[in-house]
């Protein structure tokens, strides 16, 4: 009798063990091409959930600047207080405004840089119009300095300043660009816990470390930031 | 005409594009461990522009400074202590700028020839830029095209292979 109940435990903590490994391998395959690590069993829906709301993200941040508009940022992005920035971020958050607002978080930081990057690009259009203007395919200092810059220059013996980047007009649609980042997005771990889920992933470049926070049912990212180099 | 007061005088040379290409193909690879010549300093996690250095100085562009001149940014040079410009990529982009003789900025990454430079400033997750290059690599391949790279490494993959929508670029032809 006392054999027969220890054969009947040892299949038993078999049976739960394979199960659990089928489970999971239907986690992995679901779709998704993540592993998961999770503070409990995660619900794969909610996985897919996260996942989706970061290739979102990318998708908004994307088009805000094809259509020169922002408006879209409060549906993806939010500024929450447990997510602080990185001292990076409030620091480039300085430059932008002047000062760090109290309450600032990833949604403030995300519309001042937005504002920022719409000067920059339109720098290099006008220093890349003069140098088409000119008849060149190269850029000089006269093509983004200010006559009274490039005086100060010559005043103090230099140095040149470095040009504004050639910027590319963005040519994915909305639906191509999720297309392309879903290819070009690995997830290599999501913990869930209550309401927070911290999302570590691969771009073929970086990793990144992504804060997501639930608001009323819906996965928001509150925080992202590089924790390394590609390993993919 | 511009001055660079602060700056030593233009070099003139030939550079050896094939010497340049021969080394970003030697030092490099696809899907492996990143190799790295012994030679040189090696800077895991953040060796592109490290690996740029290298390949210029492979194909024959001479160091300008040495020594205790590590923080100046008109000077590039290999020593145990690195200059800035050597191995950061914004300090390279603004050693390039100093010295437009040597470094012209092109219009497009498709106009860089093998033994180019491109510089690249990556969209973040919400679509923002600094003008701040993040990385470097170097162009090979007959009619360019393709790049070679360290951090990650890559070897002869497209020039824009993996590049987000919305990358900036500076194309960089070594005129020297």
């Amino acid at each position: 009798m006392g054999k027969h109940r220890i054969a009947l435990l040892v299949g038993l903590v078999i049976l739960i063990a394979i199960g659990g490994v089928v489970f999971l391998r239907g986690l992995k395959s679901n779709g998704s091409n993540s592993e998961v690590i999770a503070a409990s069993i995660p619900d794969p829906e909610e996985m897919r959930e996260i996942q989706a709301t970061i290739v979102e993200a990318y998708k908004v941040g994307y088009m805000a600047h094809v259509t020169h508009d922002v408006s879209q940022f409060p549906s993806v992005f939010v500024d929450d207080p447990s997510v602080p920035l990185t001292p990076e971020q409030k620091e480039q958050l300085r430059r932008w405004l002047g000062t760090v607002p109290e309450d600032a978080g990833y949604l403030t930081y995300g519309i001042a840089g937005y504002y920022n990057t719409e000067r920059l690009n339109r720098l290099s259009q006008e220093a890349w119009a003069k140098a088409r203007a000119a008849g060149r395919d190269y850029l000089i200092p006269e093509d983004y300095l200010t006559p009274d810059e490039l005086r100060e220059i010559e005043k103090s013996g230099g140095p040149i300043p470095t040009p504004p980047p050639v910027v590319y007009q963005p040519s994915m649609s909305a639906e191509e660009y999720v297309k392309w980042k879903w290819e070009n997005i690995r997830f290599d771990s999501v913990v869930i816990k209550g309401d927070k889920a911290i999302v570590i992933y691969d771009d073929h470049w970086f990793l990144y470390e992504d804060i997501l926070v639930r608001r009323g049912g819906k996965w928001y990212v509150a925080g992202h930031k590089r924790i390394g180099v590609s390993r993919w | 005409m511009l001055f660079l007061g602060t700056s030593p005088q233009s070099i003139a040379g030939n550079y050896n594009r094939n010497a340049a290409e021969a080394y970003a193909d030697r030092w490099t690879c696809n899907n492996c461990a990143e190799p790295h010549n012994p030679e040189y300093n090696y800077y895991p996690g953040n060796d592109c522009t490290n690996f740029v250095s290298q390949v210029l100085h492979e194909g024959g562009y001479p160091y300008r400074g040495c020594c205790w001149m590590f923080w100046n940014l008109s000077y590039w040079y290999h020593a145990g202590k690195d200059s800035y410009t050597w191995a950061g990529t914004p300090h390279i982009n603004c050693y390039f700028s100093r010295y437009p003789s040597e470094f012209e900025y092109k219009a497009w990454p498709t106009q860089l020839s093998k033994g180019d430079i491109l510089l690249c400033d990556f969209p973040d997750q919400q679509g923002n830029r600094d003008n701040i290059p993040d990385h470097a690599a170097v162009i090979v391949g007959d009619n360019g095209g393709l790049r070679d790279q360290h951090t990650p490494p890559r070897k002869r993959v497209a020039w824009d292979a993996y590049m987000p929508p919305g990358t900036a670029y500076w194309s960089v032809h070594v005129k020297w």
